[in-house]
C-alpha cells in the first residue's frame, strides 16, 4: 500500500464515519481450530443503538472484545469512527466506553478510587471532579467510600457504566449489562441506557432479555457464529411472518373463510380461537377492503387488530432454523 | 509511553497493596527484623570475650586484608559484611508478593478486561506494576539499613567494622545491588504471573531467581569466596542487564488474548 496525503485520509476517515461508527468487516474468529465467529460483517450507525441478540455461546463477547481490539481476528477487519482497530490502537479506545459480561472491579478499593483510577488512565482532565459526578449521577456518591467488595450486584452495574461512562465517550460496547439484576435494578439500568441512547451515543448492547433489545434497539441483530438476521423488529416480522390482521366475529367464523381467502392482498387465513387470522399483502391497502366485503357478507364483526408476533417467536425461529434473512439494514 | 497512566497504575496498586493485611504486616515487620538481627548479633559478639583464634577461621580473602587488626575487631567486619548480604535479600519478600498477586489477582477479580480497554500499553501497565511492587521493599529496607547504621554508632562499632557497613562498597550493595535484584525478583514474578493461573505458584516459581544469590551468601560464609568491591560492581553490571532482558521479555511474554480468553 503506497503513503496517502492527509487530504486523502482525512477524505477516507470520512468516508467511513459516513458509513457507521462501528463497522465489522467479514470478522472471523477461530480460538484453537473451533470456530467462534464467521464472516460477520455490520455496522452501526452515529446515534443508533444495535442490540445483539444470540445464544450463549453464539460469539457476542467475542465480538465485543474484537470491536475493542482486546483480541484479534482470524481474518476480517473492525473499523471504529473510521478508523482501523487493532490490539495495538490504544488511543482508539479512549473513543469507546466498554462493559464487559463481568463488570471486575478491585474489590478492595472503594468505589471512588477505582473510577479516579480509570479516569487517569483515559487522560480525563480533572479527574476528581469527574468522578464524584458520575457517583452522584449515578447514586452512588453515599456508598463512594465503601469497598466494591460490599456491593450489590445493581449498584456494581452502576459502577462499571459510570466508568464505562468516565471519559465521556462517544461510543459504548455494553456486554449484558442488566444480566442476573432485580427487575428493580434493571429497569434502572435500562433507563440509564435510554438516557444515553437519548445523548446521541453510538451503542452496541449486547443481551439475552429480548423485550429490552426491542425496546431500546433502534435495529437487532441475531448471531449464532454468524450473523442471521439484521433490521428493526418491525422489519424482520415483516420478512417472516408477513403482516398479519385478527377479525374477530361474533359466533363462528368458519362461514367467512372462503371470501376472505378469495380476496385480493390476501396470502393465507385460518380460524383461530374464534377469530380470523389474516396473513396480508400489506395491511392498509387490504384491512379496509376486506372488512367491508365482511360487512357486506353480513359477519357481525367485534374487532380488527394488526397482529404483531412477539419478537420472541421471531428470535426463536430464526435461531432454529440457523438461518435468516438477509441483511438488509 | 505515558508517564500519567503509568502513575496511575502505581497508585491503584499501592492502593491495593495497603489493604491486604499480609502485605502490610510484612511491610511493617521488615524493618524491624531486618534492623533487629544485625544489632542483637553485633552487641551480643561484644559479650563473647575474644578468640585468638579468630582470624582463622574467617574466609581467607578476608583475613588477609584485616591481618594485624584484634581478632574482635575481625569479628565484627567479617558479621557487617554477612549482614549486608541479608540486606540484598531483605527487599524481596514484599514486591513478590505484590507482583505475582498483580497479574493473577486481577484476573481472578476480572478486573484485567477493562483495565486493557483502556488506552494503557502493555509496557505501562507491567512498568507501573514492577515500580508498584518494587519501591515499597526497597524503601522499607533501605530504612532497615540506615536504622542499623544509625544504631551501629550508638553501640560505638569498631571503625574498620563501621567502614564497612557505611561506605562506597556498602553503597552499591545497598543502593545498586538491592534495588537490582528486587527488580530482577519483581519482574520474575510479573511473567510467571501472567502464564500461571494461582499466585502462590507464581511466587514460588519468582523466588527461584534468589537461589542463586544465596549461593553467593553462602560461598561467602564459608570463605570459599569473597565479594570485593569490583566483584560487586560487575554482578550490578550483569543485573542491570538481566533487568533490561526481563523487562523486553516480560511485555512479549505478556499476551494480552490469551489472558483474557484461555484463563478460566
Amino acid at each position: 500500500m503506497g503513503i496517502i496525503s492527509l487530504e486523502e485520509r482525512n477524505f477516507i476517515t470520512q468516508a467511513y464515519r459516513d458509513i457507521g461508527m462501528i463497522r465489522a468487516e467479514n470478522l472471523t474468529k477461530r480460538y484453537d481450530g473451533t470456530l467462534a465467529l464467521d464472516g460477520l460483517t455490520f455496522e452501526v450507525h452515529e446515534g443508533e443503538l444495535l442490540a445483539l441478540l444470540g445464544p450463549n455461546g453464539a460469539g457476542k463477547t467475542t465480538t465485543l472484545r474484537l470491536l475493542m481490539g482486546l483480541i484479534s481476528p482470524t481474518s476480517g477487519r473492525v473499523w471504529i469512527a473510521g478508523e482501523p482497530m487493532t490490539p495495538e490502537s490504544h488511543g482508539l479506545r479512549r473513543r469507546i466506553g466498554y462493559l464487559p459480561e463481568t463488570p471486575g472491579f478491585w474489590e478492595r478499593l472503594p468505589a471512588w478510587k477505582n473510577l479516579e483510577i480509570y479516569a487517569r488512565l483515559y487522560g480525563v482532565p480533572a479527574p476528581r471532579s469527574r468522578v464524584w459526578d458520575l457517583l452522584e449521577q449515578f447514586g452512588l456518591a453515599d456508598r463512594a467510600r465503601d469497598p466494591v467488595a460490599t456491593f450489590s450486584k445493581g449498584m456494581r452495574q452502576r459502577l462499571a457504566l459510570a466508568r464505562a461512562l468516565i471519559h465521556d465517550p462517544p461510543i459504548l460496547l455494553l456486554d449484558e449489562p442488566t444480566a442476573g439484576l432485580d427487575p428493580e435494578a434493571a429497569l434502572e439500568v435500562r433507563e440509564r441506557l435510554r438516557s444515553l441512547k437519548g445523548q446521541g451515543r453510538t451503542i452496541l448492547l449486547c443481551t439475552h432479555d429480548l423485550e429490552e433489545a426491542e425496546r431500546l434497539g433502534d435495529r437487532v441483530a441475531i448471531l449464532r457464529t454468524r450473523l442471521l438476521a439484521l433490521d428493526t423488529p418491525d422489519q424482520l416480522r415483516a420478512q417472516r411472518f408477513g403482516v398479519m390482521v385478527a377479525i374477530e366475529i361474533d359466533g363462528d367464523p368458519e362461514p367467512y373463510l372462503a371470501g376472505v381467502q378469495e380476496q385480493p392482498g390476501v396470502i393465507q387465513a385460518a380460524p383461530r380461537n374464534g377469530r380470523l387470522e389474516i396473513q396480508v399483502a400489506d395491511l392498509r391497502r387490504v384491512t379496509p377492503e376486506l372488512v367491508r366485503r365482511l360487512v357486506e357478507a353480513g359477519a357481525p364483526i367485534l374487532s380488527v387488530t394488526p397482529v404483531k408476533a412477539s419478537l420472541e417467536e421471531l428470535y426463536l425461529q430464526i435461531i432454529r432454523e440457523g438461518h435468516g434473512p438477509a441483511e438488509s439494514g | 509511553m505515558s508517564p500519567h497512566r503509568i502513575a496511575a497504575v502505581i497508585d491503584k496498586e499501592i492502593h491495593d497493596a495497603l489493604r491486604n493485611r499480609y502485605i502490610v504486616m510484612l511491610m511493617i515487620m521488615l524493618p524491624i527484623v531486618f534492623a533487629a538481627i544485625p544489632l542483637i548479633s553485633l552487641s551480643s559478639i561484644r559479650q563473647i570475650p575474644p578468640s585468638r583464634e579468630s582470624s582463622g577461621e574467617l574466609p581467607p580473602a578476608l583475613a588477609r586484608r584485616l591481618a594485624g587488626l584484634p581478632p574482635q575487631v575481625q569479628l565484627e567486619v567479617f558479621l557487617v559484611s554477612q549482614f549486608m548480604l541479608l540486606f540484598w535479600i531483605a527487599p524481596l519478600a514484599i514486591p513478590m508478593t505484590i507482583a505475582t498477586y498483580s497479574v493473577v489477582g486481577e484476573k481472578r477479580e476480572k478486573a484485567l478486561e477493562p483495565l486493557l480497554a483502556t488506552p494503557v500499553t502493555t509496557g505501562e501497565l507491567l512498568t507501573g506494576k514492577a515500580l508498584a511492587a518494587a519501591c515499597p521493599g526497597i524503601t522499607l529496607s533501605w530504612a532497615a539499613y540506615l536504622l542499623v547504621v544509625a544504631a551501629a554508632h550508638g553501640i560505638r562499632l569498631s571503625p574498620p567494622a563501621l567502614e564497612t557497613l557505611w561506605g562506597p562498597t556498602a553503597w552499591v550493595q545497598i543502593f545498586a545491588l538491592g534495588p537490582l535484584i528486587t527488580l530482577l525478583a519483581t519482574l520474575t514474578g510479573l511473567i510467571v504471573s501472567s502464564r500461571v493461573n494461582d499466585p502462590r505458584l507464581a511466587e514460588q516459581i519468582g523466588m527461584v531467581v534468589i537461589l542463586p544469590l544465596l549461593g553467593l551468601i553462602l560461598a561467602q560464609s564459608f570463605g570459599l569466596l569473597w565479594l570485593s568491591g569490583t566483584l560487586l560492581l560487575l554482578i550490578a553490571l550483569f543485573l542491570l542487564g538481566m533487568d533490561v532482558l526481563l523487562i523486553a521479555l516480560a511485555v512479549t511474554l505478556f499476551e494480552r488474548e490469551t489472558i483474557l480468553t484461555r484463563w478460566r
